[in-house]
């Protein structure tokens, strides 16, 4: 297995090097120039000018790309034009933020859909099934930004139970920063759990019908102790798939849902970086969110094989 | 003579009872969710297209006097920032975002199949291939979306794009797999020992094989697409902002939720009642089309 | 709005439930609002809607300050900008938010007062020889900068020559500089080359500003833009800035205040909070919702419409500014189709400004129909001219459109989503060309996008934007003819007297010259005057909005 693993975590570099020269070029060859964001609304041509050769945009592209690449392989992904600091410390201080909201959406979905499908499953087709199942459904369709904003006017502004903006360290102060980050946490982990709550609905329904779990019935085990030591355990594992696929989308979503609530993470700063044309950032940034994704999907197939042996790791999934 | 996709089926799935090849169909029709979303979905379609014209307000004309108004009997969904109608905005915007979604689908299913047969096929290209869906694949969609969209312009062909581009890898991805598994079975091998040629091997057994996870992913496929274009026209990146589609209506509506719900609530439902669609029909066509309740 | 009455415990399953009900819950609301009257409501005095007394105005932008000394010491300020400024450096750019947030710590030679005058503010004094050619700055003694220096002559001469590398107007006005120099330590002399009418206003223009720093500092940052933190002389000093998150400044306790009761931007300034932190926040709706649930007590930049539901709001003040800025809409004279004025008239005569107007700045509580090129609140008004402005006349467009040499090209409209406003006002002039018969091709991109291509003659024929207002007219973004535009011809000769004439009422009579001009030959289509809505909590009092929103006054009631 020790090979297998070297082998995914060495698959990881052709990978990065199609998503950086993806990126490269589709980012250069998008119109807007970085270096009038720069300048502002009221600057002259010259400013810009100048500021385009200070930062070295009036070379040719590929030198352009050449240049970055090979800094990039070395680790040194280059300095933001806008934020005037090493892209690894822009990046650095907001993982963070990302980091804790992504964790936090990750447990409440799996707070939530977990015994939300079991629920449903154990009593099929009873009015708690069918509600569970409906309001999943609608987790999956509602758009996340929408949620949020409904959200942020009954909880913040109407009730003022949460805030409304604004971030704390977790280490400065963790359970401000749980407030701040639950409402995030809860609309981006919404589509999850509904997802989770489904898929674990199903195959709990699929285990229950086995023949083992018949067996264990009809020796009389209380169907409690049915549930929890004979179907569940078995129902876990397609479950570990959802949850192991979760984290790029949580990663994906948590773009959109950073955006909507102003949360300082690395899904806001792309997005303003791309308005910003701040190319050294958007190159970056997703360079490390490519390699994050890949480096999770691999730690998931793991632990998907410990969790059940009779799966061999393969190089694809 | 090659066996029917249905006993073809039951060769991976071991349970079958019947031999027609429209049994699906009939299943699905048993299925009352799969039947309310398809019902939905159409009638959201036949709306978009002749919706607009019923409702007797034009959809891009301004009429700065009669901004922001709630609804009443002549505007039943109100108005917007500029005056228009925007229940005749909610139907052009079926239009739009359906045929956004329906677009990238097809699309994407197409080139996406295409890579997968090739890759699964000719294991020359196959790493080659593979390499470069899972590069795509690396990328948060959105950001992939964005990004594409920067490049090209705002324009709702490149819309379909971009969002084709995102969702074709997983769908080369899935044909790939079912290709590798099809390559082994007895019949294949046999064939290919006849000598049957090898588009005669794809067209008629291969094919076959990876039509229903075809549809079923197909339908996901579109409600992604539908939300994901929405998502994208909020963030203001997608379909140019004149073009009435559900997210444009959301993007200009969330920021005045307080003083005008109506801009936004309604495109928001209807979006949401389409997606709803759409995954329940999804759901259906899985069940029906793969009788053993299978996981993702 | 309603709302469902939520209780106390909720499950996690049963907020779904409600939050499924709230917005069906918000569509029955949506259904029961009354279809209010699309007039506006009649506006109070609109110079400022919260803190203070307003007055009408006629002399200058009322402020609300009027030398008030009843403020409250201590707090901190938590104010909600509309985004990451693109530098600190105030050399460095020409972008409104980081004009506003330099000037706290910062300050310049001279300063606008509430009268819209020039007057000195780290100057003491200007001396200027009677042929017009020596101006001589006398400055302030005992000064101190943030770090403890004292701010002489060689500082000002220091951070002068890196502005006129760094600034467009720098550059303009330095070009006509034959020497500067200090001949001694509170004193720095300017031989001109010309007589240059605009020198307090171009060395206090609140764009790409100014300010005074220590020289050596700015000589060893050169070209480069200025390391955190920037000193300067002002009266909050800068503590920390994380980029995208907030930006914190201290008040200064050695700051040196000028003795003059306070006026507008200039006289003493108060320091009366302990510490303002400026946070940025792009989206507006968040903005407004972090005031309202007391996690701000600022927001800029809100959006008009919501001014009718929020101003009832007990829970926040509503501010509206001055107005200090005009949407134009520029056309490209470069452009071969573009200078045929006869084209260019019949677009003026097409169009409503007021429709145009409405949906992006709401309401007659935020934008004036004057088609004059100078605020009304300023002492440049003036109506000569303007019979052009707001014709609502498409007959006589398209009439207009017969007499020129128009074929049916296309022409490309820039705008963006960044600034609604601008889109918004793009859609209705659009369609209103359109009615009489113009091929627009209007196109949405990015800002980033629009101020690249804008660079570019043949990339575009017209382009959105607004103009903020100098103190003086010479200094308007259009009168410079290296502006994406390009307005030359009868108006350079205009432009060169206004620069070189010393004489206020001959400079007037040029200025009414000028929008004679600007109104036959239609170089920009200026739709009105504008203001900004902001939104504050009830306990923040004085703040003066023009040119743009300042705190060093304000201050927060208990």
């Amino acid at each position: 297995m020790t090979g297998q693993i070297v082998r995914r975590l060495l698959s990881l570099v052709p990978v990065l090097v199609v998503v950086g020269f993806v990126v490269f070029f589709l980012i250069h060859l998008a119109p807007g120039d970085p270096a009038a964001v720069m300048a502002g609304n009221e600057a002259t041509t010259e400013r810009i000018e100048q500021l385009r050769h200070e930062m070295g945009l009036d070379r040719p592209l590929w030198e352009q790309f050449v240049s970055w690449s090979t800094r990039a392989l070395r680790g040194d992904l280059g300095t933001s034009f806008f934020l005037n600091q090493p892209v690894l410390t822009a990046i650095g201080e907001r993982i963070e933020p990302t980091g804790l909201l992504t964790l936090y959406a990750l447990i409440m979905s799996i707070l939530i859909g977990f015994p939300a499908g079991i629920v449903a499953a154990v009593r099929r087709n009873s009015w708690i099934d069918r509600l569970t199942m409906v309001t999943a459904l609608g987790g999956v369709c509602i758009p996340s930004f929408w949620l949020g904003i409904l959200m942020i006017l009954v909880l913040a502004v109407w009730a003022r139970w949460l805030p409304a903006a604004g971030y704390a360290p977790f280490l400065d102060d963790p359970l401000q920063n749980f407030r701040y980050l639950v409402m995030p946490a809860f609309s981006l982990g919404l589509q999850q759990a509904a997802l989770l709550a489904r898929v674990v609905r199903s195959s709990m329904l699929e285990v229950m019908r086995e023949d083992y779990v018949r067996t264990a019935r009809a020796k009389g085990v209380a169907e409690g102790m049915v549930v929890l030591r004979h179907a569940l355990p078995n129902a876990m594992i397609p479950a570990l798939t959802i949850i192991g696929n979760s984290m790029g989308n949580l990663l994906g979503g948590a773009i959109v849902t950073e955006a909507v609530f102003n949360t300082p993470g690395v899904g806001r700063l792309v997005v303003q970086s791309v308005l910003r044309r701040d190319f050294p950032v958007i190159q970056g940034a997703v360079l490390v969110i490519a390699a994050v994704y890949v480096l999770v999907n691999l730690i998931v197939d793991i632990a998907y094989v410990i969790a059940d042996p009779r799966i061999r790791l393969s190089t694809r999934s | 003579m090659a066996q029917t996709p249905a006993a073809q089926n039951s060769i991976h799935q071991g349970i079958r009872s019947r031999s027609s090849q429209f049994h699906w169909l009939w299943l699905l029709s048993k299925d009352s969710g799969a039947v309310i979303g398809g019902g939905v979905v159409v009638i959201l379609a036949l709306l978009g297209i002749v919706g607009p014209y019923l409702t007797g307000w034009d959809v891009m004309k301004v009429d700065p006097n009669n901004r922001l108004l709630g609804p009443s009997l002549q505007h039943l969904m109100g108005t917007d920032g500029f005056g228009r109608d925007v229940l005749t905005r909610v139907l052009f915007g079926a239009r739009i975002s359906l045929l956004v979604g329906l677009a990238t689908m097809v699309f994407s299913t197409i080139i996406g199949a295409t890579l997968g047969l090739i890759a699964g096929y000719v294991p020359k290209v196959d790493g080659f291939i593979m390499r470069i869906m899972d590069g795509f694949m690396a990328f948060p969609s959105i950001l992939l979306a964005i990004a594409i969209m920067a490049s090209l312009g705002p324009r709702t062909e490149n819309v379909i794009v971009a969002l084709t581009v995102v969702y074709l890898p997983r769908i080369a991805r899935l044909v790939r797999g079912q290709v590798l598994v099809v390559r082994e079975l007895l019949y294949v091998e046999a064939a290919r020992v006849v000598g049957a040629g090898i588009w005669r091997i794809i067209f008629l057994h291969v094919l076959p094989n990876i039509i229903s996870p075809l549809i079923v992913q197909g339908s996901f496929t579109f409600a992604f697409a539908v939300i994901s274009e929405a998502s994208l026209s909020y963030l203001g990146a997608g379909v140019p902002p004149e073009i009435p589609t559900w997210g444009n209506m959301l993007h200009e509506g969330v920021p005045l939720m307080a003083a005008a719900p109506w801009m936004s609530v309604f495109p928001g439902v209807t979006l949401a009642i389409a997606v709803l669609g759409l995954n329940l029909l999804g759901d259906g066509l899985r069940d029906s089309l793969d009788p053993r309740i299978q996981e993702h | 709005m309603s709302t469902p009455n939520a209780e106390k415990n909720l499950s996690r399953r049963r907020f779904l439930q409600i939050a499924a009900i709230a917005s069906g819950g918000l569509t029955l609301a949506a259904c029961a609002q009354p279809s209010p009257t699309p007039a506006a409501k009649a506006g109070t005095a609109p110079a400022t809607a919260a803190p203070a007394a307003a007055s009408a105005p006629t002399s200058g932008p009322v402020s609300g300050v009027a030398g008030a000394t009843t403020g409250v010491k201590g707090g901190t300020l938590r104010l909600a900008i509309i985004g990451e400024p693109p530098s600190t450096d105030p050399h460095w750019t020409t972008a409104n938010v980081t004009n506003s947030v330099t000037s706290h710590y910062c300050e310049p030679l001279f300063s606008l007062n509430s009268k819209l005058e020039m007057v000195p503010m780290l100057a003491e004094k200007l001396e200027t020889s009677s042929d017009g050619l020596t101006r001589t700055v006398r400055l302030r003694k005992n000064v101190p900068f943030h770090n403890g220096e004292e701010m002489t002559a060689d500082d000002v001469t220091a951070s002068l020559t890196r502005w006129a590398k760094l600034s467009g107007i720098g550059k303009t006005m330095f070009e006509l500089v034959e020497k500067m120099d200090a001949p001694d330590k509170y004193t720095v002399v300017f031989k001109m080359k010309k007589p240059y009418a605009v020198f307090e206003t171009a060395l206090g223009l609140r764009s790409q500003h100014a300010m005074i720093m220590p020289k050596k500092i700015v000589e060893a940052a050169g070209d480069k833009q200025l390391a955190e933190p920037i000193i300067g002389t002002g009266p909050y000093k800068f503590v920390e800035h994380i980029k995208d998150r907030h930006i914190r400044l201290a008040r200064f306790e050695q700051y040196a205040a000028r003795s003059e009761p306070t006026d507008g931007p200039s006289g003493k300034k108060n320091a009366y909070a302990d510490e303002i932190r400026f946070l940025p926040t792009p989206d507006q709706s968040v903005r407004v919702a972090g005031v309202q649930s007391g996690d701000f007590d600022y927001a800029e930049g809100v959006n008009p419409d919501q001014y009718s539901l929020l101003k009832d709001n007990k829970q926040i003040s509503t501010l509206i500014s001055v107005p200090n800025k005009c949407p134009t809409h520029y056309i490209n004279k470069k452009a071969p189709l573009m200078q045929d004025v006869k084209l260019r008239q019949a677009m003026l005569a097409a169009l409503d400004m007021e429709a145009a107007l409405k949906p992006a700045w709401g309401s007659p509580d935020f934008y004036v129909l004057s088609g004059a090129c100078m605020p009304k609140e300023g002492p440049w008004y003036t109506n000569v001219g303007t019979e052009g402005y707001n014709q609502k006349n498409p007959d006589k467009a398209k009439q207009l459109l017969k007499e020129s040499n128009y074929k049916g090209e296309p022409i490309r409209y820039l705008t963006n989503k960044e600034y609604p406003n601008m889109y918004q006002e793009a859609v209705v002039v659009n369609q209103a060309l359109q009615g009489i018969g113009l091929n627009m091709k209007m196109e949405v991109v990015d800002w980033a996008s629009v101020v690249a291509r804008r660079a570019k003659p043949e990339e575009w024929e017209m382009f959105v934007t607004w103009n903020g207002y100098p103190t003086d007219p010479v200094l308007i973004d259009w009168m410079n003819p290296m502006y994406p535009g390009w307005w030359t011809g009868k108006i350079d000769e205009l432009r060169e007297q206004l620069l070189t004439t010393i004489d206020q009422k001959k400079r007037f009579a040029i200025f009414e010259d000028v929008q004679r001009l600007f109104y036959q030959e239609v170089p920009i289509l200026k739709l009105g005057d504008v203001r900004d809505f902001h939104v504050t909590s009830t306990k923040l009092k004085d703040i003066y909005t023009y040119p743009c929103p300042m705190f060093w006054n304000a201050y927060l009631t208990k």
